[in-house]
């Protein structure tokens, strides 16, 4: 096993022990979930200039004291580069990944290689400030040994360098969560971040939206068209879509809710008016809804069509004729109970439950949905009409910004 | 009638996304050194710099357009390109380089500071404290946004010296006259002042920290035209207040023969000729410039060691997000202050000192730009067309003969001092 940087000016001798160049670089294929196998050599030669490229097969031996081949310079055939080959010292050394398992994106400060199964691989990447002193040849002066080596295993790498590698790593991150790949967005620069969410899946794509921060999110809705923007929010719950153009100048807000179904747009209008910090701002307006005299049938056939639209269906919530709150249903109810029940027979009446007003803060809201064990709670204004419902995931959310400034 | 107010709406948000990062940085050039340079430039020899102004806005133009270009068409900062495509070597060598200079600014940033605390006689260890506290405040809690409006505020208040230099009943038909006829000499006095004229105003962190800022706003390729916009507007009002400058102090001081050696001394001496409100719009000024050039340089290198080495983070994420930027950030603004606030310690030492090192890494960095910004791979079908290549190689021939001779002077003061 070696470091990269070791081989940094090594000359290049052949089996004549003639100086034949100088090491320049070193090619890798890019194999999906293995460690990259070494293919070739780029040596500059001693005379003529330009470059050639030597198979990794006539490599005999590799150190800082020099590359020694295994025959004759001129025997040797040159290799062709193709597309999945990746220059190890101008493309990956001193570039950016992101490592998957750690969830960040890093700068590579040394590559090591050793032989795997009798090839040569690239193995890991060094990220620590160690690799750093160790280019410089600094490393003596860490005489205790105290700066740790950190090395990422290579298969939890990739790179972000090039529009191919960006969909490769949108292949590799949907199996982390949704908050992980918004951590992983935020860190990539905007091109590169933008790049990302695009070659996500839309529902992936809504879920990470929902989860990078405001900042950058009002960055990436200008860097990404607003179409593509329409398609991505169009997934979200709508609050969070809410909480998304209230963030935005008025313009870009405009624009994108051109690009909304009209509904949404109406009543995406209508919540936007509403502070972040009151229960209008946090209420979503997509819940379950229904009128007195439907039957638990009826019902569970309906949550079982709605059902990939909503993020929670903890509750149905009973109107009567004209939007009236009437009173909740819990899906353990609905289970338990027999079919041809109307909901009007097993919901909890209205009267013994809490509800909040569009104008209550945050802390009120919290205070008493703390203080009932609430999950969610239905809004409701004086002329008792059904607004909308906050869950618990928004308010502890909204609080955690609050409370520990994140 | 709405419809017209509402794409007059959508024009000025369109232009907001784009604009900032040219007028703060230009601006933020004019710092407490800028100040302190074109105070003794009116002082010490009149009218007869004018003409040099309008050539150093034009080399801070062509350069800052340089690298918000390659930010624009990379989408990367200069420290990320630097590391991406040269040698470790070079990139430790330029990141030292620059932090060195840059720490020893942002020490002459607080050194603005303490000079007016002691014009208006406030102990000065309260003042810098008070500063230190405000600058991290603003950037540590506030988001990018926040941080942005403090900072373009801040420019716009430079206004004060505008208003200063008017105060001072300047004589407009012989400023007109000098503006147009250059004047040159090769005293040592004048060449020293000259550069120092360039030094201040075209800085190596500015280069590091417009580019990462057009980045870090997600300016794309095609809003290249209003980019140009905000840095022509940014390069105007640096070169508009560093005149009005030069005029209050030309007007006032200089044909009293008074010799000043920082700004603070300018607005006090500025009293008796131009009023006792020149002078407080003088030392507000310093203060204002000092706070902006604190901020601005503090972020800036904060930014560029985290991205040459790897752990990047952008302004706007909370201090967990990206811990390193803010204890870099923390460690600037607290050493500096700190070292301020040392007694004796000997202050127009270190800011010549802070000003020879950026100097010497000026034309390492624009070497690199130029390097860069004429490569196909990198640049696409932006790469510098061959006029803009001669353009800037003689903008950093000058800049690098005036470096030479003002380190050659350096040493010759200092020799002579021994």
């Amino acid at each position: 096993m070696f470091f990269l940087s070791t081989l940094r000016n090594a000359p290049v001798f052949d089996s004549s022990f003639a100086v034949v160049g100088k090491y320049k670089d070193i090619i890798a294929s890019l194999v999906p979930d293995q460690y990259a196998p070494v293919k070739g050599l780029v040596v500059t030669p001693l005379k003529g200039g330009g470059e050639r490229v030597i198979p990794w097969s006539a490599v005999e031996n590799a150190s800082r004291v020099g590359i020694h081949l295994s025959t004759l310079v001129a025997r040797v055939a040159p290799v062709q580069e193709n597309g999945s080959d990746i220059r190890l010292r101008e493309k990956v050394l001193d570039h950016q990944i992101v490592d998957i398992t750690g969830v960040r994106v890093v700068r590579v400060n040394d590559l090591q290689l050793g032989t795997i199964e009798g090839r040569m691989c690239v193995i890991a990447i060094d990220v620590s400030a160690k690799a750093l002193l160790r280019r410089l040849d600094l490393d003596r002066l860490d005489v205790f040994n105290l700066i740790p080596v950190k090395l990422i295993d290579w298969r939890q790498a990739n790179l972000v360098a090039g529009s191919v590698q960006i969909m490769a790593l949108s292949k590799d991150v949907v199996h982390i969560h949704p908050a992980d790949i918004a951590t992983i967005v935020e860190d990539l620069n905007v091109k590169q971040g933008s790049e990302l969410m695009k070659s996500l899946d839309l529902a992936t794509a809504a879920r990470v939206f929902e989860e990078i921060d405001p900042e950058t999110r009002r960055i990436l809705v200008k860097a990404l068209s607003p179409d593509k923007v329409a398609l991505i929010t169009d997934k979200m719950p709508l609050d969070e879509v809410v909480d998304l153009l209230k963030s935005l100048p008025a313009a870009t807000s405009d624009e994108l809710l051109s690009y909304f179904q009209s509904s949404r747009a109406a009543s995406a209008e209508r919540l936007i008016h509403y502070s972040n910090h009151s229960a209008g701002g946090l209420m979503t307006t997509e819940f379950i809804k229904c009128g007195l005299s439907c039957t638990v049938a009826e019902i569970i056939e309906e949550i079982k069509k709605f059902s990939p639209a909503f993020r929670f269906i903890h509750y149905v919530y009973v109107v009567d004729e004209e939007n009236r709150f009437m009173g909740v249903a819990s899906f353990r109810r609905l289970i338990t109970s027999a079919p041809n029940q109307t909901i009007q027979e097993i919901m909890r009446d209205r009267k013994g439950l809490k509800i909040l007003r569009p104008e209550q803060s945050l802390r009120e809201v919290a205070v008493i949905m703390a203080k009932y064990k609430l999950f969610s709670a239905a809004v409701v204004d004086k002329r008792r009409q059904l607004l909308g419902v906050i869950t618990m995931d928004d308010v502890m959310r909204q609080l955690v910004m609050h409370r520990y400034d994140v | 009638m709405i419809s017209l107010v509402k794409r007059w709406f959508l024009r000025v948000s369109i232009i907001l996304s784009v604009v900032g990062p040219g007028i703060i940085a230009g601006t933020a050039d004019n710092d407490a050194g800028g100040i302190t340079t074109y105070s003794v430039v009116g002082a010490h020899y009149g009218y007869q710099m004018l003409w040099l102004l309008p050539l150093v806005g034009l080399v801070l133009w062509l350069t800052q357009d340089m690298g918000a270009r390659l930010g624009l068409v990379t989408g990367k900062g200069l420290a990320a390109l630097i590391r991406e495509n040269f040698s470790i070597r070079l990139t430790v060598l330029v990141i030292l380089l620059t932090s060195v200079s840059n720490w020893l600014n942002v020490v002459a940033e607080f050194a603005g500071v303490a000079s007016v605390a002691q014009l208006y006689h406030i102990p000065k260890t309260l003042l810098v404290a008070v500063a230190a506290f405000a600058i991290s405040f603003v950037v540590i809690k506030g988001n990018f946004q926040i941080v942005q409006r403090v900072f373009l505020t801040s420019s716009v208040l430079y206004l004060a010296y505008l208003i200063a230099g008017w105060k001072a009943n300047p004589d407009w038909t012989t400023i007109f006259h000098s503006s147009f006829t250059p004047h040159f000499s090769l005293e040592s006095g004048f060449l020293f002042t000259a550069i120092a004229l360039v030094g201040t105003t075209v800085t190596a962190w500015g280069q590091f920290f417009i580019q990462s800022y057009y980045v870090d706003k997600g300016v794309k390729d095609t809003d290249i035209g209003l980019m140009r916009w905000d840095i022509t507007a940014g390069t105007l009002w640096t070169v508009v207040v560093a005149f009005f400058i030069v005029v209050a102090t030309a007007s006032t001081l200089y044909p009293k023969g008074i010799q000043i050696y920082d700004a603070s001394q300018a607005a006090a001496a500025l009293e008796p000729f131009a009023g006792y409100l020149a002078k407080h719009l003088f030392a507000w000024g310093l203060l204002n410039a000092s706070l902006l050039g604190a901020g601005v340089v503090t972020i800036a290198t904060s930014y560029l060691i985290t991205e040459a080495f790897g752990w990047e983070g952008k302004v706007d994420l909370g201090l967990r997000e990206s811990p390193v930027f803010y204890k870099l950030f923390l460690f600037f603004i607290v050493s500096a202050s700190l070292f301020v606030l040392i007694p004796s310690i000997p202050l127009v030492p270190t800011i010549v000192f802070s000003q020879a090192l950026n100097a010497m890494v000026l034309p390492l960095l624009f070497i690199c730009m130029t390097v860069l910004l004429n490569r196909k791979d990198i640049m696409g079908t932006g790469v510098n067309s061959p006029m803009n290549n001669s353009i800037i190689i003689i903008a950093i021939a000058v800049v690098c003969v005036l470096n030479i001779s003002y380190c050659y002077s350096l040493i010759t003061q200092f020799l002579k001092l021994l």
